[in-house]
């Protein structure tokens, strides 16, 4: 009964995905560019981000806040990088070691994000969605466009991964 | 020390801090093309949000009138004041389905169900993209600088199909000597709407056009059943009880997916494409199809096969072919092998 009770919504979530497009569509467009150098991939992976931003508009609260501005870049980076990959002509050997994605300043001031930011785009990636922003497997399977079970099986080797870099630089 | 997840979470803060202070604040002049599709997602979140807030105001009147059912019979005033209210709770949204007990009876099957395209457009206008489910449909048609769109709805028992009405101006018309329901926009930048029933009430669609009353219903009853094939290529062969999915297909390239028990088989054909990569994680190996080299990529876990892909180019076709399925790789080849060009 109290379920049936609870407040309507009005087309806030139709305001807020225009928001959202209207806010940060250039930037958008400035990180897919630097990937795929390319106007007119840029603008496909940023429609492309759209699409995903739609479909988990739910899980958005506040626009303009840093946290979502920092998930819209991580979204159409990935797609950026999606797209970079089906497009390139070379083969893609190993996922290891590539770096498409932004890179911050060297000197990032935090040892532990420095050696986050050298992992892989990919293993990147998805500790972002897990830890950063709340996903869950199945939400992050659905994103990246592969199954749970590899879903889970990618988050266990970058935490490994990230685990070997900080025992590396003698943080852990 | 062992890495914890808190520990991860704050370093992916801290990283996602770094990287937002390196970004400039830029500026883009977007094509047309992109602020067309744009414009056709913030529409569709548009509906689906109407869809959301419907059912909700739906369950809110049920779970209310179920509660006070005996109190209404007894007062009318009651009576009137909840029918007001659920007049009201309607008011944004328009609902169309099965109407007057009539259901599609779909059965999934392995033939493409009935598609819709039109016949007259105009000028300028010319076809962009369709797809199709056995459920519904849409074929839209682009100049430089907008959109028409046709939307199809094969109405089943669980069809439901909401248009928001807030911010247009709703008025009775004629198609076909049928009703429809013309919906104008207030704000001249939004295109009109038209909805109506095929002379069966088997189908409802839905026509979202930038023109007037007399170009809407001159589009609207120029729909005929498509002659083109969405479909361009199609499997010859499919392990039993493969049943279709959807299809879809634009100027260079298109789909068709076909459901199985538990699983999916997925071709993708592009004609503007080259043989990349398939990232993840699993075993490749090199086959022929056709007589073309192919990459296989068979993604297992524990011993566990979950899915393969394949990877070619069909020189002759100039088309590259990428094949998902959940089988054997005998199966695999085999599917690919039967693959033909739909007439």
């Amino acid at each position: 009964m109290l379920v049936y009770l609870q407040m309507i919504e009005t087309p806030l979530e139709q305001s807020k995905f225009e928001a959202l497009y209207r806010q940060y569509r250039d930037l958008m467009f400035y990180v897919a560019n630097r990937i795929l150098h390319n106007d007119r991939d840029a603008e496909d992976a940023v429609h492309n981000a759209f699409v995903s931003i739609a479909e988990n508009i739910s899980k958005i609260e506040d626009p303009m806040c840093p946290k979502t501005k920092g998930y819209i870049v991580t979204i159409v980076e990935h797609k950026a990088i999606d797209l970079y990959r089906r497009k390139q002509r070379r083969n893609v050997i190993s996922i290891e070691d590539i770096h498409l994605g932004i890179q911050p300043e060297p000197d990032s001031g935090v040892a532990l994000a420095g050696c986050f930011g050298k992992l892989s785009d990919r293993y990147r990636h998805v500790l972002m969605l897990k830890f950063r922003y709340g996903y869950d497997n199945r939400e992050i399977a659905k994103l990246m466009g592969i199954s749970e079970t590899n879903a889970a099986k990618l988050i266990q080797r970058a935490k490994q991964r990230l685990e070997k870099l900080c025992e590396e630089e003698g943080i852990l | 020390m062992k890495l914890t997840d808190e520990m991860i979470a704050k370093a992916a803060g801290d990283y996602e801090q770094s990287v937002l202070d390196s970004l400039p604040v830029t500026e883009h002049a977007f094509s047309p093309a992109f602020e067309r599709r744009m414009k056709r997602l913030i529409r569709r979140q548009e509906q689906s949000v109407g869809y959301v807030y419907f059912k909700r105001a739906v369950c809110a009147i049920l779970a209310i009138v179920l509660c006070v059912g005996a109190c209404l019979m007894l007062h009318p005033e009651a009576r009137a004041a909840v029918v007001d209210w659920i007049r009201r709770q309607f008011a944004h949204s328009t609902y169309y389905g099965p109407s007057d007990g009539v259901y599609t009876d779909i059965q999934p099957t392995k033939e493409l169900p009935t598609y819709y395209e039109l016949d007259w457009l105009p000028e300028g206008y010319s076809l962009y993209s369709r797809h199709i489910t056995n459920e519904d449909g849409s074929v839209s048609y682009c100049d430089d600088a907008n959109e028409i769109e046709l939307q199809y709805y094969f109405a089943t028992k669980s069809t439901h199909v909401y248009v928001s009405n807030e911010g247009y101006e709703v008025r009775y018309v004629s198609v076909h000597d049928g009703g429809a329901d013309l919906y104008l926009a207030v704000d001249e930048n939004l295109s009109n709407k038209l909805v109506w029933y095929s002379d069966d009430r088997s189908v409802i669609f839905v026509l979202t056009a930038p023109f007037g009353q007399e170009e809407l219903i001159a589009m609207a009853e120029s729909v005929r059943t498509g002659r083109e094939n969405v479909l361009r290529y199609d499997f010859g062969w499919l392990p039993e009880g493969c049943t279709f999915d959807s299809c879809s297909s634009f100027e260079e390239d298109g789909s068709v997916r076909y459901r199985e028990k538990y699983d999916s088989i997925e071709l993708s054909y592009d004609s503007n494409a080259t043989v990349g990569g398939i990232y993840g994680d699993g075993e490749e190996k090199c086959v022929t199809v056709k007589g073309y080299t192919a990459r296989l990529y068979i993604y297992t876990y524990e011993n566990m096969v979950l899915g393969s892909s394949l990877i070619w180019k069909d020189e002759e076709q100039n088309v590259v072919f990428r094949l998902y399925a959940n089988c054997t790789e005998e199966e695999l080849i085999k599917i690919a092998e039967s693959i033909i060009p739909v007439q």
